[in-house]
């Protein structure tokens, strides 16, 4: 088992903070990695927030240095716009058959740019939560690895228009590139999916989707992000204007047998977070946080605690159950009772944040053998019936970034032992 | 060896509309004598490639490539065997500065010398060669320690595993059940702890030693010689890389005067409940009788300041475990859990649901203020903000305090501030030194005693305490770097975890030591410069014993000889370069990277003199973050004043400061230095670089004034890598500042 | 409240109320998105949270003492939004169940009226009562030389001995009632937090007024989202039941009264035009069409979800009954009266001695049954009136400390409760 050598190869499913842990890690301990992304770009989720909790850092600060690793990593490649569609054999000889889908621009890309002056089409922005377009021709963020264009096939009007194709001039634009699969052999599987947001428009009362003032955490990220759709500024949907009053509403669709049973866990320090976004921006506005339970284990309870020192902050024990509009304006009056007082408290608001839960966004259409184990809310078995298919992060279990990240280690350090065998 | 450097301009990506590459050839061959400069159209593309590597064959072993930002096309232009310079003319120059200008052109010729000075001065690092060897040594033989054992030792590694109990299995062992770990989440499951033992004891690779402790451990990663003391006799052994798993103890319940404990015989804490769960029935401490009415205070001396001020995670859950254990035994028992915040993460919310469901077990959300007894050591507890509607009192047979985990961990940097003070004391020196050290054995007296890895550092004998003595560094994205190379910190020692939680971190922990080990055996770094393979080598001779590069590297990497001239450990190294910034000898140096070879850089920038209203600023930022950054502006296409020239550095801290006496005499008219965030959320990869550099350009002030230079040339920011919008306003702003005040009076001397 | 309570968790009390519906009880986290949702539940005592945390803890005093129950019409708006599916709407009906049974008097009374195997034994305590009148008959009518009976039913029953025994049990048992309802204000007053709130105090004339406007109208049942339909069961019933009481109180004066006092001549037995027939009998059918549609609702939402229990079910089945053997009564009346033949006659005098039976334990057992809702929900409407708990007040928390206080209109203030 020499170091130099190969130790085995894995398979990485998911481009998110678990997902480049894990391939990072098992990489580094020898094993060559086939990292599969269902986006354009890697960094999943983490990518679209604008600081961690709780040293309110930007994630694009470690990503850095794993995207480097992963860059100068001569076992690690990368296959974005990509998912696993069938994984066959057993412990130590799995064959993974990924589909990947065209991106229509190829390596030569220099991400120089030119292409998009003269693309005609325009695109909702998923990764601003479409709070914001893009050209149909696009670069999914500033920092975007691979730093690769690619076209939204479902905007562009493709070769009767090859503006693009014209404008570059590394010939690195194939508007018909073609959808291609690729067999890997390999001794083990790490699933990696991560999450989705709840989709907040089910909660009844709530009002997402029809107040334009009610706005998701992920939404939040985005508006508090340098790179989002305001340049960073947290301001209202409706008209663009600052905000005075700010209502976080904590378990909204969450542990809540309606809507998703389980508690996400990382929420509630999320939305404290976000509560400092907005005192950053706005030293005088009204936050008010309303809760059940205010989740901050381990040391996460001391930027509970800075918050709770916040004068305008105020921390309401009560779920709120009715979001309405008060006005055209937009302004917004949230409903719950106080349970320590046992009053029922109506607040009018600018904005509304609901912290909406995570997910587990499962493992898409892949056919396995043997098939996978999920528990009842859909997050995958810490045991698998086969030995070397794996789970890591939040696809197991709703988790911050530090836990994910320990987790995939953990993965990553399982996964050489289907290579060793 | 001679070096035959070879340049290449590409011409793409707006380079070529943008500058005269006729011009900056001229700089390359004529003025810096270059081998051979060629530009291209597009460098990255195969045709650009087969050139240079046709050069290379002819005999060029330094390459320049002059195109973008080195963060990209990194495999394209990886030469094996030869040296690659990357100059950014696209982010940096092209892209945030006006087209065809003078001043770009300028800026662009400046970057290209500085690309060649580096490439001719800098040389290809050889790995040191050192013996490795490879076992892992496991400290704590709880389920992280195990878990950590029985996975290296399934990838091939041989394990000594020392456990300072007689048994292994740590509290797991102890305790009957815990909550469940798979679904459904609902009832209470045994921990399979003893398979565990028995697969530990029963492993071929896997040396066990317990009763034993860790008597001391000299040399470095790869090279720890560590020896045990266990009853009275000392062996010894090899290791490479260590995972400290010592775990946890439950904090100190006697502290609790105000909730009963010691006063009352019928209030225990949840580890002794869990010893009454093991005899199969709850009975009370006073008098035997079967206690009926149990009453769990929840975060017991946790999230207070005046005990621990943070959350031990797993309370919550242990005690609606033992709620449900209690009911279990006696059907006629009653559980009342007062609560500040229930805490059941994720799929817990089922275990949660299950306790309530239960009739017999009570919850309400209370502030408990006290416990008395009411008679008969019955109990009766006070608390307030309830959901019942004001203060509430309830009886209770027994009251169970769910007190938080405290880790098992020794803060090393005050043990060594201990030391060192003792020793100050014993010497008997007179003044206020003295003094300051008797109060400082006395405020660390209570460590006396508590090193666990008795690690032969100068900077301490164990893991640097973070913050509440857990001893990680970087716990949101990189959770297992301690400030130690090699020694991985895993399990409740790390952070309040449960056991499943700690077992996936004892996997983690494993592999980051099998990592380690292998890297080292290469020579090479570990994170966060992975696979670097320069290391830095000290030129003795020159050593004045000053003490600043063992005193600031933050991983401990030097120790001292009796005379206080550093002793280097390659192995422990993280390559930042702190010390090279800190030798005021500039005795240290990497092959790569060098105070000389970026002196000579900051030489090489063409300096107009003073009449050509043309200043000159210099830009030193962290390549990490501030770098990035400074690409994406580019990216972007936001300018920035084109009188500043930036040089990357590995880390601020790596920065020396003749760097700055260098480029005023030079006449460079200001300096500008980017760092990470420093502080309690420091955002530095190594941790104090951007601090240490805060205090060295305070010494740089002082020289400023002494030089009767206004102090505002050097300025120092820290800035987050998402900042690259803010990046071009703060360079804007020093430029005018700068010419505000005026050109550097030193210029052309 | 400054003293601190001490509390005597009950965990009987809360398996009676698990095993009376409310069985989800336990699951309330205390998120408290019923106290929102409940369109009845107003700003200063919102419910039903408190009383999910009470009653989970088997608080049965606090809940006994909590005119806040009875201002729950079981609309489940707040089950169905539950997040743990605790269904406080179910709870809050049990709950009221039990505290019937804590007022009655005689206590055991409310224990038995609610159990099914006690059935026979009430049904036969009205039957015995009747037979010994009857048989004592004759002697009564020579004692106190009573004229002779005229009317169908009058010669099986004379309406002086139906008065004479229905006023007299039903009397008691109004007795019981009353004490009972004592006892429930005296206690609510007690526990009331409210109480020292003066400012919030309405005078009890007012609130009386306010309360029949509010029944009369049904305008809580209005609000309630989740089961509208019972609505209009209920309306029916009340006032099916309302005509017919009100009615037979007139036979009453017609016939003693007025002759006795103003020397009107009595005008009984009544004409089928009869404004006061056509009014007992549009009564009877309102009666018995609201208790139908009443009893197939619960069937419906028994299937769904449970909930109902023999409280409920003896308490409807039986009115249904009372309209179906009085409407029954009068049909037989009109077929065998005119032929005067023995068969129709004694079927007729049987199903009217069933009648008699039903009426008997309807008014006597009232207190005792759910029927008692109509005085203790009264009585707590009237004391939320009063006691200004039914006030709504906005709280607008402008920010941390300060929480301003802003009353609505007064006219608001009726409408709101």
């Amino acid at each position: 088992m020499s170091t130099n050598g190969t130790r085995g190869k894995v398979v990485v499913v998911g481009g998110g903070i678990s997902g480049i842990s894990a391939a990072i890690e098992a990489s580094e301990a020898g094993c060559d990695v086939v990292l599969v992304e269902r986006n354009p770009y890697l960094g999943g989720r983490v990518a679209q927030m604008n600081q961690y909790f709780p040293k309110l850092c930007p994630p694009t600060c470690g990503l850095e240095i794993n995207l480097r690793r992963i860059r100068t990593s001569p076992r690690i490649q990368c296959l974005t716009l990509a998912e696993v569609e069938k994984v066959t054999g057993g412990v130590g000889a799995y064959k993974v058959t990924v589909l990947q889908h065209p991106r229509g621009v190829n390596d030569k890309c220099t991400a120089c740019g030119a292409c998009v002056d003269v693309c005609p089409e325009e695109r909702g922005d998923e990764f601003n939560c479409g709070m914001a377009s893009t050209k149909a021709i696009y670069l999914p963020f500033q920092m975007a690895h691979p730093p690769v264009f690619v076209i939204d096939a479902n905007a562009c009007p493709g070769s009767s228009c090859g503006k693009c194709v014209s404008a570059c001039p590394y010939d690195a634009i194939d508007i018909d590139m073609k959808p291609k699969t690729v067999e890997l052999d390999v001794q083990a599987v790490i699933w990696a999916t991560g999450w989705d947001p709840y989709d907040a428009r089910k909660i009844e009362g709530l009002g997402f989707g029809t107040h334009q003032n009610v706005i998701t955490n992920l939404m939040m990220e985005r508006l508090a992000s340098p790179g989002g759709p305001t340049g960073g500024k947290i301001q209202r949907p409706s008209d663009g204007k600052g905000v005075e009053r700010v209502a976080f509403v904590q378990c909204a669709g969450s542990r809540d047998e309606n809507y998703l049973k389980h508690c996400s866990g990382v929420c509630c320090l999320g939305s404290l977070k976000q509560a400092r976004y907005v005192r950053e921006q706005y030293p005088d506005a009204e936050i008010s946080v309303f809760y059940i339970d205010i989740r901050a284990p381990g040391r996460l309870e001391d930027f509970y605690a800075a918050s709770q020192q916040d004068e305008k902050l105020t921390l309401i024990k009560g779920k709120v159950a009715r979001i309405s509009e008060v006005d055209t304006a937009g302004n917004l009056e949230v409903e719950a009772e106080d349970t320590l007082s046992g009053e029922r408290v109506t607040q009018q608001v600018d904005l509304v944040v609901l912290a909406t839960g995570l997910v587990p966004a499962g493992v898409g259409g892949a056919d396995v053998q043997g098939g996978l184990e999920f528990d009842e809310h859909g997050f995958l078995a810490d045991e698998q019936p086969s030995g070397g298919l794996l789970a890591a992060g939040c696809a197991k279990r709703p988790v911050d970034v530090g836990a994910s990240v320990r987790d995939a280690t953990g993965a990553a350090m399982k996964a050489l032992h289907s290579c060793v065998e | 060896m001679d070096k035959k450097v070879a340049v290449y301009i590409c011409q793409g990506c707006d380079i070529g509309s943008s500058l005269d590459v006729e011009a900056l050839s001229t700089v390359a061959t004529d003025e810096c004598d270059a081998a051979l400069c060629r530009d291209h159209e597009c460098l990255c593309g195969e045709a650009g490639r087969e050139l240079i590597t046709q050069d290379i064959e002819g005999g060029a072993n330094a390459v320049v490539v002059a195109g973008c930002s080195p963060r990209f096309m990194p495999d394209a232009f990886a030469f094996e065997g030869c040296q690659v310079e990357r100059v950014n003319l696209r982010e940096h120059v092209v892209w945030s500065h006006e087209p065809n200008d003078e001043d770009t052109q300028m800026l662009a010729a400046d970057y290209l010398r500085m690309g060649i000075v580096r490439a001719q001065k800098a040389e290809l690092p050889e790995p040191f060669e050192e013996e490795i060897d490879k076992t892992i040594l496991v400290v704590g033989g709880g389920v992280t320690g195990m878990e950590a054992a029985v996975n290296a030792a399934g990838a091939g590694y041989d394990v000594v595993l020392v456990e300072k109990e007689a048994e292994l299995g740590g509290w797991s062992a102890k305790f009957a059940k815990t909550f469940p770990h798979r679904s459904p989440y609902r009832d209470p499951q045994p921990i399979p702890v003893a398979d565990r033992i028995t697969e530990v004891e029963g492993h071929d690779r896997i040396t066990v030693h317990t009763g034993t402790t860790i008597e001391g451990i000299s040399g470095q990663p790869g090279q720890f010689d560590v020896s045990l003391r266990s009853n009275g006799t000392t062996t010894a052994c090899r290791a490479g890389a260590i995972v400290q798993a010592t775990g946890w103890k439950p904090y100190d319940a006697s502290r609790l005067d105000h909730l009963g404990y010691g006063r009352c015989p019928n209030v225990i804490t949840n580890v002794q409940m869990e010893e009454l769960i093991a005899l199969g029935e709850i009975k009370r401490p006073s008098d035997g009788k079967a206690a009926r009415r149990i009453a769990f205070v929840q975060c017991a001396g946790s999230r207070d300041q005046e005990h621990l001020p943070y959350c031990s995670g797993v309370c919550c859950r242990v005690s609606i475990k033992q709620a449900l254990l209690a009911r279990e035994f006696d059907a006629e028992s009653e559980a009342y859990v007062l609560y500040k915040d229930i805490r059941s993460p994720g799929q817990y919310e089922d275990f949660y649901r299950r306790a309530q469901e239960d009739t017999g077990i009570f919850f309400t959300k209370a502030n408990v203020v006290g416990v008395e007894e009411s008679g008969d050591h019955n109990l009766l507890v006070e608390a307030e903000d309830t959901l019942l509607g004001g203060k509430i009192q309830v009886e209770a047979d027994l009251v169970v305090l769910a007190t938080g985990m405290v880790p098992v961990a020794a803060d090393g940097e005050g043990l060594r501030r201990y030391a060192d003070a003792k020793a100050v004391v014993e010497k008997g020196e007179a003044g206020g030194q003295l003094d300051a050290a008797k109060q400082t054995v006395e405020d660390l007296a209570h460590l006396e005693g508590t090193a666990i890895l008795n690690l032969d550092y100068r900077q301490g004998p164990d893991l640097p305490g973070f913050k509440y003595d857990f001893p990680d560094s970087h716990f949101i994205c990189f959770p297992y770097e301690t400030r130690r190379t090699g020694i991985y910190a895993a399990g409740c020692v790390r952070a309040p975890n449960d056991s499943q939680a700690s077992r996936e971190d004892g996997a983690g922990a494993a592999l980051k030591a099998i990592q380690s080990v292998d890297l080292l055996s290469r020579g090479a770094a570990v994170h966060p410069r992975w696979g670097d393979t320069s290391y830095p080598e000290f030129f003795l001779q020159r050593c004045t014993q000053c003490k600043r590069c063992t005193e600031e590297c933050p991983f401990g990497t030097l120790n001292e000889d009796v005379k206080g001239t550093p002793q280097p450990n390659p192995t422990r190294c993280r390559r930042c370069g702190i010390c090279m910034g800190a030798c005021p000898e500039r005795i240290i140096s990497f092959k790569d990277y060098s105070v000389e070879i970026v002196s000579s850089m900051i030489k090489s920038v063409e300096i107009p003199d003073e009449f050509e209203e043309k200043p000159r600023l210099l830009g030193l930022l962290c390549e990490n973050d501030a770098y990035p950054a400074l690409d994406t502006a580019g990216l972007k296409r936001i300018q920035h004043s084109a009188y500043i020239r930036f040089i990357p550095v590995r880390c601020l801290g790596s920065v020396n400061i003749v760097w700055v006496a260098d480029a005023l005499s030079r006449g460079f008219d200001g300096i500008l230095l980017i760092g990470c965030k420093s502080g309690d959320d420091y955002q530095c990869h190594f941790i104090r670089g951007s601090e240490l550099m805060g205090t060295r350009s305070d010494n740089i002030r002082e020289k400023l004034k002494q030089l009767a230079l206004e102090e505002e040339r050097v300025r120092l920011e820290q800035l987050p890598i998402t900042d690259w919008d803010k990046l071009p306003q703060i360079i804007n702003e020093f430029a005018e500042e700068i010419e505000e005040i005026g050109m550097n009076p030193f210029k052309g001397f | 409240m400054t003293e601190s309570l001490l509390l005597k968790p009950d965990r009987k009390f809360v398996e009676s109320i698990v095993t009376s519906g409310g069985g989800d009880l336990k699951k309330c986290f205390q998120c408290a998105t019923c106290s929102v949702v409940c369109e009845l539940s107003t700003s200063r005592t919102p419910f039903p949270r408190k009383e999910m945390a009470w009653a989970q803890w088997g608080l049965k005093d606090k809940l006994f003492a909590d005119p806040d129950i009875w201002r729950c019409y079981q609309c489940n708006d707040c089950s169905t939004k539950c997040p743990r599916g605790a269904r406080p709407g179910d709870v809050l009906a049990a709950v009221r169940e039990q505290a019937v049974k804590h007022y009655a008097v005689p206590h055991f009374l409310g224990v038995w009226v609610n159990q099914i195997k006690r059935l026979p034994l009430l049904i036969l305590i009205p039957v015995i009562l009747l037979a010994v009148a009857l048989v004592a008959r004759p002697t009564l009518e020579q004692a106190f030389a009573f004229g002779p009976p005229h009317g169908f039913y009058a010669e099986m029953v004379p309406h002086w001995l139906l008065i004479g025994l229905f006023t007299f049990f039903t009397g008691l048992a109004f007795l019981g009632a009353v004490v009972g309802v004592m006892r429930f204000w005296r206690a609510m007053a007690k526990a009331d937090l409210l109480a020292d709130q003066s400012d919030n105090m309405v005078g009890f004339v007012p609130s009386v007024m306010r309360t029949v406007q509010s029944i009369f109208s049904h305008a809580k049942f209005g609000k309630c989202g989740t089961e509208a339909p019972r609505r209009w069961a209920h309306i029916l019933a009340f006032y099916g039941f309302l005509a017919l009481f009100a009615t037979t109180v007139w036979a009453v004066i017609d016939m003693y009264i007025n002759p006795r006092f103003f020397g009107i001549d009595s005008m009984y037995p009544f004409g089928m035009m009869h404004p006061i027939k056509i009014l007992a009998n549009v009564g009877a059918v309102l009666l018995i069409v609201g208790c139908y549609r009443a009893i197939r609702d619960r069937i419906r939402r028994q299937a769904e979800d449970g909930g109902s229990t023999s409280f409920d079910w003896i308490f409807v089945w039986l009115l249904l009954a009372v309209g179906v053997t009085g409407a029954v009564t009068e049909i037989l009346r009109l077929i065998a009266e005119p032929t005067g033949a023995a068969v129709p006659l004694y079927t007729a005098y049987s199903v009217y001695f069933v009648h008699l039976v039903l009426v008997f334990g309807l008014l006597v057992y009232l207190p005792y049954s759910k029927f008692a809702h109509i005085v203790y929900r009264t009585t707590a409407l009237v004391y939320a009136e009063r006691s200004g708990r039914t006030r709504e007040v906005r709280l607008l928390e402008a920010g941390a400390a300060t929480s301003m206080r802003v009353a609505e209109s007064g006219g608001q203030t009726v409408n709101s409760d």
